[in-house]
């Protein structure tokens, strides 16, 4: 069952066609827009680049953010969701990876071959990966766990934001730095211990 | 299973009591009615029966045995909200639902039982609200379980709709399944028994 709940997520992502595609579009538009606000000094381009691609993935979370649980909530999917014999915890679980899959993985995926035109060799290219993928786990957790304290309250697209940019500050702080990946794993684990248990809270109070 | 009893159920939201004291019992083979006005607690009472919300006093016992709310090897509810991905064609929320539900289906076969054969493709938001309702009721058949609750199921039905759906639930009756409908309107169909909130 829990992994028909990721292949539930993940088909829902690829039927809707623009989850996979939003975050490579997102890192993409800011790409092509940085060089006409900053010029084309190769340089100056490649430092910004460490830090475009973490407000990418910022931006493309806080933009998807209602797929986690609100969509589910308000079309009533969330009630087969909870009664499909899987605990509360695996749910949660479900939801990181199919999460994780749909929004962070293309950005990865693609970050290796954008950083070719700002002049990063592939070796040089790996270190900004590995934070990436190490970071994008933990703001995944944070995303949920948001997305979970939200539900069933109406315009949140605001709160989710003030409540999700303070908690990614220390996520962009040392993503940008190459050697920081160790700090990063220790961020994600914390990010995946207050998330489950704030997560689990949060959708035992939905019943009600 | 034979019999499902209720025994004085009880749920407060806070400090508001939504419903007290509510007794009643439901043999196998029987389609019990809830009725009552807008507002009584017909939703909560279903949802506290399909483990969504905590009883606040009062037991569920199927064949004498006290079973735990949160055990959903018993109850398939039908609730108000459709379930219903608005974007997606028919047969994309049918193949979504039969993962939740872990169920391999014949799609064509479903959505004949309901009448819905020519909208297969059809994107739901174009589905008129009728059709969204009798969408909804297929996840009956995406998942056997004995019991049945169904809440105000007859909503936008029409009336040729609303006989099919009686004849669902008389042949699910004749199998064994129980079930327990709320409404606020009158429905022609030999009902067991109605209760009043």
């Amino acid at each position: 069952m829990f992994l028909n709940l990721i292949m539930r997520d993940i088909k829902l992502a690829f039927f809707t066609s623009t989850s996979f595609l939003i975050t490579a579009s997102f890192f993409l538009l800011i790409l092509i827009l940085i060089p006409f606000i900053f010029g084309s000094e190769i340089g100056l381009l490649k430092v910004m680049f460490q830090g475009l691609i973490w407000i990418a993935l910022v931006l493309s979370i806080l933009l998807t953010l209602t797929r986690i649980f609100n969509s589910d909530y308000d079309d009533g999917n969330l009630d087969i969701i909870f009664r499909s014999g899987t605990s509360l915890e695996l749910i949660i679980c479900a939801k990181y990876i199919a999460y994780w899959i749909t929004i962070c993985m293309p950005l990865i995926v693609l970050v290796p071959f954008v950083a070719q035109a700002f002049n990063y060799s592939f070796v040089q290219a790996f270190p900004i990966v590995l934070n990436l993928l190490i970071g994008s786990f933990g703001m995944v957790f944070i995303a949920t766990c948001v997305s979970a304290l939200t539900l069933g309250a109406k315009r949140t697209t605001f709160l989710k934001g003030i409540i999700i940019i303070p908690l990614y500050v220390p996520f962009i702080i040392f993503g940008v730095d190459a050697s920081s990946w160790p700090i990063l794993i220790g961020l994600s684990l914390i990010a995946f211990v207050v998330s489950i248990y704030a997560t689990i809270y949060s959708l035992r109070l939905y019943g009600e | 299973m034979e019999k499902l009893s209720i025994k004085n159920l009880a749920c407060k939201r806070g400090s508001r009591i939504i419903f007290d004291n509510i007794s009643f019992e439901v043999k196998s083979g029987q389609t019990f009615l809830i009725k009552g006005s807008n507002g009584s607690g017909k939703t909560s009472l279903m949802r506290t029966l399909a483990g969504y919300i905590e009883p606040h006093e009062g037991e569920i016992f199927i064949d004498g045995k006290n079973i735990d709310t949160s055990d959903n090897s018993y109850f398939q509810f039908i609730g108000e909200k459709n379930a219903l991905k608005n974007n997606l064609s028919v047969k994309k929320n049918i193949i979504l639902w039969s993962l939740l539900f872990n169920a391999s289906i014949d799609i064509d076969d479903l959505l004949k039982k309901f009448d819905l054969t020519n909208c297969i493709n059809q994107d739901v938001e174009t589905l008129s609200d009728g059709q969204k309702k009798r969408l909804s009721l297929s996840k009956l058949f995406l998942h056997q379980k004995p019991i049945w609750l169904l809440d105000e199921p007859y909503v936008f039905l029409d009336e040729q709709n609303t006989i099919d759906l009686n004849k669902k639930i008389s042949r699910f009756n004749l199998e064994g399944g129980l079930v327990i409908i709320t409404s606020n309107i009158d429905i022609d169909f030999p009902f067991s028994e109605r209760v009043i909130l």
